[in-house]
Parts: C-alpha cells; structure tokens; sequence
C-alpha cells in the first residue's frame, strides 16, 4: 500500500503586532479561494484565523511586540487544517470555556468576547493543546466538495 | 536583486528591438539611452496608474500646485535612485561594457524655467511624491524651454533649445482628456428669465490645450505623481468654419497663432509689460488646469459644497492669478453657483504663494489688453473689487486712501490690474517663502492687507530635495554618508544631524576631502571643456551660479577679484590662499545690465588668466549655459558659496541651501534663508557680512547713502572702481565698462556695493586664511552638512500640507503602519455619514476608529450613518469598536449601518449583532430611516 501523499503546506510567520495580523488575514483568504471556497466561506476562514491570532497576540502574549506567531496551513484531500502556535501564556482554560451573551439592553451589549465563538462556528473541529513550550490551536475546515 | 536585474535586462532588449528597431550590438549610446528611458518609463506608468487608484478608492483631496515654470532638468538618474533601480542597472550596463553615468549625460535638461522659482516646483513635486501626498504640478508644455546660453566674444548668445526632441518620447500625450479654452470675444449684455443681469460671453475663439502627464516618483517608488503639461492647439472645429468661409491663410493664421501660446517660455526677470502672449499664457495655464480640476472634482461628486474639501489649488506666484477670476466665472456662469458661495469656495480652495518683493516683479495687466482677451473675467475682477473695497470702506471708513493702495485695479493714465492683490483677495493663504521675507511683506509691501486679514499670511520656508541634490548629484558623498550614518537622511534630513559627531573625526575628515577632490576634479575637465581655462583644484573654489542680476551682486564678487588682482600685481600681495573663481548664469535676453554683467566677468577672466603673475594663483572663469545638470556638477565641487544679494532683496534663495548640502561654506548677507541657515548652521560655520535690510531701508529712506563719499574716504575702493572706469579690463574695446562707474557713484549705487565692500573683503579675508587650515575648514564643512536638514522641501512640503492644504498622505494599505485610520465624515440633512476608508476595520484599526468617532458623538453628532461600503473585513475588535460607540451615544442617539457586504454581514449574523443595529442595502434608505425618527 502506496502510503498518502504529503499534503500541500506553507507556514506564515508574522511578528506579534496588531498591524501584522492583516497581512496573515489576506493569504488565509487567498489560499481558501485557492482551494475553492466561496467568498463567503474564504471570508469567514480567515476570520476564524484572524480571530485566533488576535487572542495570540491580546492573551498568550499580552500584547507585547517581538514575538513570533505562526500559521502552518495544510492542504489534505478533504480538509484544510490551520496550526496557529505561539510560546507565550498558554489559552487551555479560555478555550474551554462557554459564554453566552446578553442583547437585552443596550448598555450591557458585549463590546469583544465572540472570538471563540465566531471559531468554533465557523470550523468544523477546534482543538487546543500546548506541547512543550509551544500552544498549539487547530482548526479543520472540510473541503467544499468534500463537505 | 536578480529577478529585479533580468526584468531590468529584458525591459531593455525589447525596447531596444521594438521602440527603436536595433540590435544590441548595433546600437550607440543614444539608443542605449533611449531604451534605458522607456524601460524606466514603463516602471513608472505601471505605478502611476495603482498611485492614482489608490487615490480615487480613497477619494483622497488632492492638490494641485499651478506654476508657469517646473525646471526639472534631468529626470532619469533620479527616476533610478527613487525606484530603487540605480545599483541594478549600473550592474546590467557594466556586464555589457557599458557605464551608467556616461549613457545619463545623453539626457537633455528639461528646462521649463528660468531659475529658483521653477526648480523649487520641481523639488516640491519630488518631495509630494516621497511623502505619498496626491499633489499634482500644473504647467505649459513650453516647444522651446530657456535659451542655451553660447558666450561669444564674452557676450551672451541665445540659442533655441527645443527639449521636446527627446523629451516628447517620455511623456503621456491625454489627447482624450483635452479641454477647449475660450479667448477674445465680446460680452452680450442681457437678462435672464427673472430679469436679473445675465451676460454672454459670445464670439469667442477656441484654443485646445492637450496635456502631457511626466510621471514624479518618489523615493521607494510607491507613489507616482504627474506633472500635467498643456499643449496649445488650434480647435479642427474652428479651422474648417473658416476653411468653409474659404479664407484658407486665416484659418493657418489662426492654427500658427494658437500654436503659439506654448511655444516659447518667458524668462521671468523681464516680461515687457503688455505682451499679450505672455498673458495669453498665463490665462492658458489657468483655464486648462481648473478646467481638468473641475471634470475630475465632478466625475466622483455632484454639487459643489464640498470642493474645498477635496481640491487645494496653490498660485505659484501671481501667474496664475487670473485662477481667482476664472474659477468665479466657471461656477458662477456655468454651473449657476451663487455668487457668495463661489466666492467662499474659490477663496476657500486657493491659496497664493509671493516669491518676490522687487517692485519691478509686481506683475500687472493694462485693462484694456485683458479686456480684449478676456472680456468677462475683467466684468468679474471689477465686481470682486467692488466688494472687496466696500469691505475696506466699512472695515476703515476713515481711511479712504486704504482703498487706493489695496484696489485689485490700480487707477491713473492706464488702469492696470494688479495680480498680486487679486491673488491676496481671492485665496485663503498667503505665503512668503523665508522668514524674512514673510515679515517684509506683511510689513512693507502688504501692510493694509496683513491688518486686514492677519490670519492669511504665513511663512513657508523654502527647502531643496536632498534625493537630486545629494542621492543624484553627489553619490561619493552620499555613500559616505550612508555608510557613516545609515540612509535614513534620504526620507528624512534631519537625521544628518549624526554627522556632527564624526565633523573632527580625522578618518571621516579625510573620506570627505576625498570626495572633494574628486568632485573638483571633475569640474576641473568640466571648466577646461567649455572654456580651455585651465585650473587647480588644489585652489580655494569659490563659486557663484544664479541668474545674473543687480541685485544678486554678481559685480561685488568682481570687485573683489579686481582687488585681489591688483593687490597681487600692483602691491605684490599674494592673496591669503590661491583661488578659482568660479561663475555661471544666463542673464535675461532683454536685460542689459545683466548681460553687460557676463561680459564683464569673461573680460576680467581674460586678462587676469593671461597675466602670468597671476599663475596658479588667482582664476576666473564663466562657464557658459548654467542650468540643472550643470550645477548637479558644480556645487558638490564647491569650497565656498557666494549668497551675497542685497540684503532684502533675494526672497529666499535656495542654491546656498544645495552648496551647505554638498559641504561648501556660505559667504552671504543677511537676507534670505541666508538668515535661518545662520541659526541653524551657527555663525562659526558660515561668513556674514555686510548690511542688514532694516540698515539698507532705513539709508533709502533718508536718503543718507552717498556712494562718492566711500569713493573718496577708501583707497581701496576707489582703485577697484577707478580699474573699472579705466580700459584695463577692455584694452580693445575702449569705455566699455565706464557706465559701472556712473552706475556705482552718480546714479546712486541702488544695491550698496561701495557700502558693503570692505566687510565683503573682511569676511573673504578670513575665508581665505581658515581654508589654509584643512582639519578646521573641513570640520566646517562637515557641519554645514550635518545641519542644513531643516532646509529639505520634505519640510516645506510638510508644513504646506498641514497648514494651507489640509492635504493628508495615501499610502497603500500594506505601508500605513502606525499611521492614522483614513475615515472620512460628511454632513447630509443634519446627519453624520461616517465612511471608514480602509478595507479592514480590524483589532490594528480598531482603537483608532473608536477614536475619530467618539471624537464625533462628543462634539454633538447624535444621529450617525456609517457606510462601510469601502470595508471587506471587519473581525470581533472592529465589531466591538462599532458596538462601543453605540453605547457611547446613550440612549438617545442612533448609529444606522449601511452598505455592508454579504461577507462582512456574516459577522454581524454570526454575532447575532445584526438584530442590535438597524441595517440598510443604501445610504439613502439609512438617512431615510434616521430623518423618519424625527430630531435628534
């Protein structure tokens, strides 16, 4: 039995800054359109990355400048598969928790907080461990002809 | 580096085979220079079209800087050293057997201008670009641009130099975006349907101006601006309407006649009055620029409320005064703007910068000649100052002479318009271009007009592009530096203030000696080439290169070397170091004196460099044609910089600023920048002397100035001036320069020469013995360069852009690190409509957004639309930095969403916050919406 081809990757690098975050954001995008996504679809991947970084740099980090954050995307036959790693805090707790959000009046909307939840909505498996010194967040998303 | 090298390397064997039809082994310097021009011009047409995209998606207000001169001189090696390119293509060429710099001299200069204020256009479009601003130089495509200067017998000759020849294949000719220019004509006087007065400007001629866009880039070559040239042709139209009379040698007449306007720059020293081309040309520049402001104002906007919003239109100078007027009449008659508010918007869209106080440069117009060109707009420039002056009555009802000095019409024998004042009236800026001449103006020339509107006059101080005047024009030096200090000072010159630490640093001091010498050397083939004079450059160079003209004092540097001669040859006093004076300049053809100036210098040149006692120790030479490349060559090669105008003439000067930058030490006068260079380079690093402006006006004044009695009391004087009156300096052509001595004590001596004379020999005295002292000279030297940052037109341009435009930078989205979120905010029936200009509304963008907005809702904005129709992806900080404002409106006030894509729109589903806000497909819908509400 032929073992599986290796799957298609490519590994982003940025510095933890705010400003760098985008620049992770339009390759995402680039690569799900590239892989057949909708608009839509492409859009919301990269969200649910953007989003995943941004804790990277708020939480794990704690907005400090000069560390490194990676996005290793792996193209396979029926899904693609982000790992955003990091060294910093580790996030197990907060990507356990649940929270559900109060629309009732308009001084107590949330102003933040979707992140995980706009995560785990959009992808199809969220796991979080960390190894080491190094947390690791992944994201599956199935294919479109494969979904 | 290598894919940059191939593309380079193919780009040039396709123009070569395709654009010129040779073969590389076949083809000369000149196609090689060609081939390297297009391959160049397809790098900037490439990014002048994402420049101006970046522009429109940002609806970026734009400036458009109108100047009837832009003296570029060279482009290509600047175009190169701002692409990043320099290195890479000298490489390429160097494979080839081929060297850079020899295939650059076959450019020809672009010599659209007659001296400072041309080039300091052409600096302020180099730095416009580096900073990202949208700003756009609107000029005349001039067929023949200044003369070439020959020097024949020591007089100037003027030659035609037709730079189009080549520089026609670099441009873009926009024969679509022509515009058809009304002139001559008659008024129809009639009324409108409500019996209100409703002139006609009927009959008249048609003119087409066809513009030709030379890309600008800036250094990192991101931004490609455009100079706009206008080319004048005749209308087909109107030829075949008088081809139908039959009158077939009028209808050429009239081709030949509208051709003309832009056939021939004047110079700008000396335009006779009443030359009706010349005005013609002025009236040109003007209506061919408002006419394409307005199309393009137009393509993106319906009305014109907020034009002053988006366009800023800058009068370099008065020529292009007549703007104010012809802006007035564009709105006023058609598009049927009423009056009070075209004034508002004209007045609010243009400011006026002065570049001169000399009465003689005080431009104005005889009525009758504009009215026969320009019937109408004389109709507007009498009602403008009818108003204007009832402003004056009512301001000063007890000064009725107020109303004589400030008139835009200048009565008596022959009513004249007066440029400057209408430039004053009709903009909401007026600039002087150097400290001192900014409080003279206010002072002196417009004080009625400074009492009544203090707050439109401000000084701008003038600065030079140290990328052409360094980068280009001095690579060893600038190597040096880069090396020394980083290359930080390219973008920002205030950085070569690091030098200061290395100006007695023995292995830096001999690197920049080095240069010196070679630089001088250089010169040094330069001089021996156009005027077989040879010279040392072991001597003091001591230079002088500007227009020739009285008051820039040409005759007191030859005084000096008179003196300097016959101290040598009748007293035998060696001077205190050998020299090599140095001179260049073209004298207006029309301006005697000037070019009487020329034949002065060739003629003392001519008999001290053939007196032998005078051998390696004093030189004299005019080098002839003096323009843009030629001064890149002179000034790095320069000891010492001669700024010694009268003080209070020279409104600022930019040359002393190029020499400070190439390490040359100024000997000058109290007058210009001169005076701010002394603050910033410090009084031991630069000679002054003489005169002071108040010390000058105040003798004007009282008439205390008696030149004979310096003749009398200063044998010294009275040698120099007798050696004048004498035929030493014209043994052949006998009293030639007799008309110096009546000139210098009967009729008054006008620019102070005999006064400042023996302070000018002091100050020289001492340049000359602390040149014998390298380490103390260079360390001189050092520092000017290391302090002359401030006189950088990224400065100027800066301040420009802050203070009078409003004008802010547009970079592409990937660079705008750090900078301010591009968010626009415009007021529609009382509500606020909010459109982030940005893509990403995201956690980079969020706070800063917050900010604009919160800034917004607590100057009492309670009712706010945002239109996010410019936003492709806003993730959960965006969205909270939209929910937080909200919250900050209270209970109140509405924030109405509109405009959101499908793909945004998922967020605010996914967050379920699309049922907290109200959301509309239109920005009409949403203001439907919020006005349903009822007040705030």
């Amino acid at each position: 039995m032929t073992p599986p081809p290796e799957p298609k990757s490519i590994i982003l690098s940025i510095e933890s800054r705010w400003e760098n975050i985008s620049l992770v954001g339009v390759a995402v995008q680039a690569v799900c359109a590239y892989v057949g996504f909708s608009e839509l679809d492409s859009f919301q991947v990269q969200l649910a990355v953007v989003e995943s970084i941004n804790n990277v740099v708020k939480h794990a980090y704690g907005e400090q400048s000069g560390q490194e954050a990676k996005v290793a995307i792996k193209i396979f036959p029926d899904r693609i598969s982000f790992q955003i790693l990091d060294t910093g805090k580790t996030m197990e707790s907060m990507y356990q928790e649940k929270k559900e959000f109060s629309l009732t009046t308009r001084a107590n909307l949330p102003e933040g907080g979707w992140g995980l939840c706009i995560i785990r909505t959009i992808m199809d498996k969220v796991t979080y461990e960390t190894v080491g010194d190094t947390n690791v967040l992944t994201l599956d998303k199935y294919l479109p002809q494969a979904g | 580096m290598n894919k940059v090298k191939s593309s380079l390397q193919k780009s040039l064997h396709h123009h070569l085979t395709y654009s010129l039809g040779k073969k590389w082994e076949e083809s000369d310097e000149r196609d090689l220079f060609y081939a390297l021009a297009l391959s160049v011009r397809d790098r900037l047409v490439k990014r002048l079209l994402s420049t101006e995209e970046r522009y429109c998606h940002g609806d970026s207000k734009r400036l458009y800087f109108l100047s009837i001169e832009f003296l570029l001189g060279r482009s290509l090696a600047n175009n190169l050293h701002n692409l990043g390119i320099y290195d890479v293509c000298r490489e390429v060429l160097e494979e080839k057997g081929l060297e850079l710099d020899q295939l650059l001299e076959q450019e020809n200069d672009a010599a659209l201008g007659n001296g400072g204020l041309g080039r300091l256009a052409a600096c302020f479009l180099d730095s416009l670009a580096t900073l990202a601003l949208p700003g756009f130089g609107y000029g005349i495509h001039y067929e023949y641009g200044l003369f070439r200067q020959e020097i024949d017998n020591g007089y100037q000759r003027e030659r035609p130099e037709n730079w189009l020849a080549e520089a026609g294949l670099l441009g873009i000719e926009r024969r679509d975006e022509a515009c058809i220019v009304p002139i001559y004509g008659r008024i129809e006087h009639g009324l409108d349907l409500e019996g209100n007065y409703n002139p006609m400007w009927m009959d008249w001629h048609m003119v087409i101006g066809v513009p030709h866009d030379i890309p600008i880039v800036g250094y990192g070559g991101t931004t490609v601006n455009y100079l706009r040239l206008f080319e004048a042709r005749p209308s087909t139209e109107f030829d075949i309407q008088i081809f139908n009379e039959g009158d077939y040698f009028r209808a050429v007449e009239q081709k030949i006649y509208s051709e003309s306007i832009s056939k021939i720059l004047y110079p700008s020293d000396l335009v006779e009055p009443g030359r009706e081309l010349r005005l013609l040309q002025e009236y040109f520049l003007v209506a061919c620029a408002l006419r394409d402001i307005l199309r393009h104002f137009l393509q993106n906007h319906q009305n014109f409320r907020d034009f002053s919003d988006k366009v800023a239109v800058q009068l370099n100078d008065t020529h292009p005064a007549l703007a104010v007027a012809e802006l007035m009449r564009i709105l006023v008659d058609e598009y049927s703007v009423p009056w009070e508010e075209a004034w508002t918007i004209t007045q609010q869209s243009l400011a006026y910068t002065n570049h001169s106080i000399l009465p003689e440069a005080m431009e104005k117009w005889p009525v009758s000649l504009l009215e026969r060109l320009l019937p109408r707009h004389v109709q507007i420039i009498y009602e403008i100052n009818r108003r204007f002056l009832e402003k004056v009555a009512s301001t000063w009802p007890q000064k009725l002479e107020c109303q004589d000095h400030m008139s835009i019409i200048e009565t008596g024998s022959v009513p004249q318009v007066r440029m400057a004042h209408l430039a004053i009236v009709g903009s909401h800026s007026v600039n002087g271009v150097s400290a001192i001449h900014t409080e003279l103006l206010q002072k002196n020339v417009f004080p009625d007009f400074a009492a009544l509107w203090p707050e439109k006059f401000n000084n701008k101080s003038n600065g030079i592009t140290q990328r052409r005047w360094l980068l280009t024009a001095n690579p060893p030096l600038a190597g040096l530096i880069s090396r020394t200090i980083g290359d930080h000072w390219i973008t920002d010159a205030l950085r070569l203030r690091d030098l200061e630490k290395f100006a007695d640093n023995p292995a830096f001091q001999e690197e920049f000696c080095a240069i010196k010498r070679v630089n001088k050397e250089r010169l040094q083939r330069i001089i021996y080439e156009t005027t077989r004079v040879e010279t040392n450059p072991d001597t003091l160079f001591d230079v002088q290169t500007k227009r020739i003209h009285e008051y820039k004092r040409q005759l007191l540097k030859v005084m000096h070397i008179i003196h300097e001669y016959l101290c040598l040859v009748e007293d035998g006093c060696l001077p205190p170091v050998p020299r090599t004076y140095i001179f260049a300049g073209k004298a207006a053809p029309g301006y005697w004196v000037a070019k009487q100036m020329i034949k002065l210098i060739n003629n003392v040149a001519q008999i001290i460099n053939n007196d032998l006692r005078t051998q390696d120790l004093l030189k004299v030479v005019f080098i002839p044609d003096y323009k843009v490349s030629l001064a890149e060559k002179i000034i790095p090669a320069a000891d010492l910089s001669e700024q010694i105008s009268t003080a209070g003439q020279e409104a600022s000067g930019t040359s002393n600023m190029k020499f400070a930058l190439n390490g040359a030490l100024t000997m000058g006068t109290l007058d210009g920048s001169n005076i701010e260079m002394l603050t910033e380079i410090g009084p031991e690093n630069i000679y002054i002397f003489g005169l002071k402006a108040a010390e000058i006006a105040a003798l004007r004044h009282s008439g205390g100035y008696r030149p004979w009695d310096y003749y009398e009391h200063h044998p010294q004087i009275r040698r120099v001036v007798d050696a004048l009156n004498s035929n030493l300096f014209c043994p052949a052509e006998h009293s030639c320069f007799q008309w110096l001595f009546s000139n210098l004590l009967d009729q008054g001596d006008k620019y102070f020469h005999l006064a400042d004379f023996l302070p000018y020999l002091e100050a020289q005295e001492r340049a000359g013995k602390e040149f014998q002292t390298p380490a103390i000279w260079t360390r001189k030297a050092i520092l000017n360069v290391a302090r002359v940052g401030k006189f950088s037109s990224d400065r100027t341009i800066d301040e420009y852009a802050r203070d009078i435009w409003g004008l802010k930078p547009c970079l592409p989205e990937a660079l705008r690190e750090g900078m301010d979120m591009q968010i626009e905010g415009k007021q529609v029936d009382g509500l606020l409509v909010v459109t982030p200009l940005e893509k990403r509304l995201d956690a980079s963008a969020a706070a800063d957004f917050k900010g604009k907005m919160v800034d917004w809702i607590n100057a009492g904005h309670q009712r706010i639309i945002l239109d996010l129709s410019r936003v492709d992806f806003v993730d959960s900080s965006g969205l909270g930095a939209i929910v937080s404002c909200l919250k900050t409106l209270g209970g109140n006030g509405d924030l109405i969403i509109c405009c959101v894509r499908e793909t945004v729109m998922s967020l605010f589903q996914l967050t379920r916050m699309n049922r907290v806000f109200q959301m509309f497909n239109s920005e009409a819908e949403a203001i439907q919406a919020a006005k349903a509400k009822g007040p705030a």
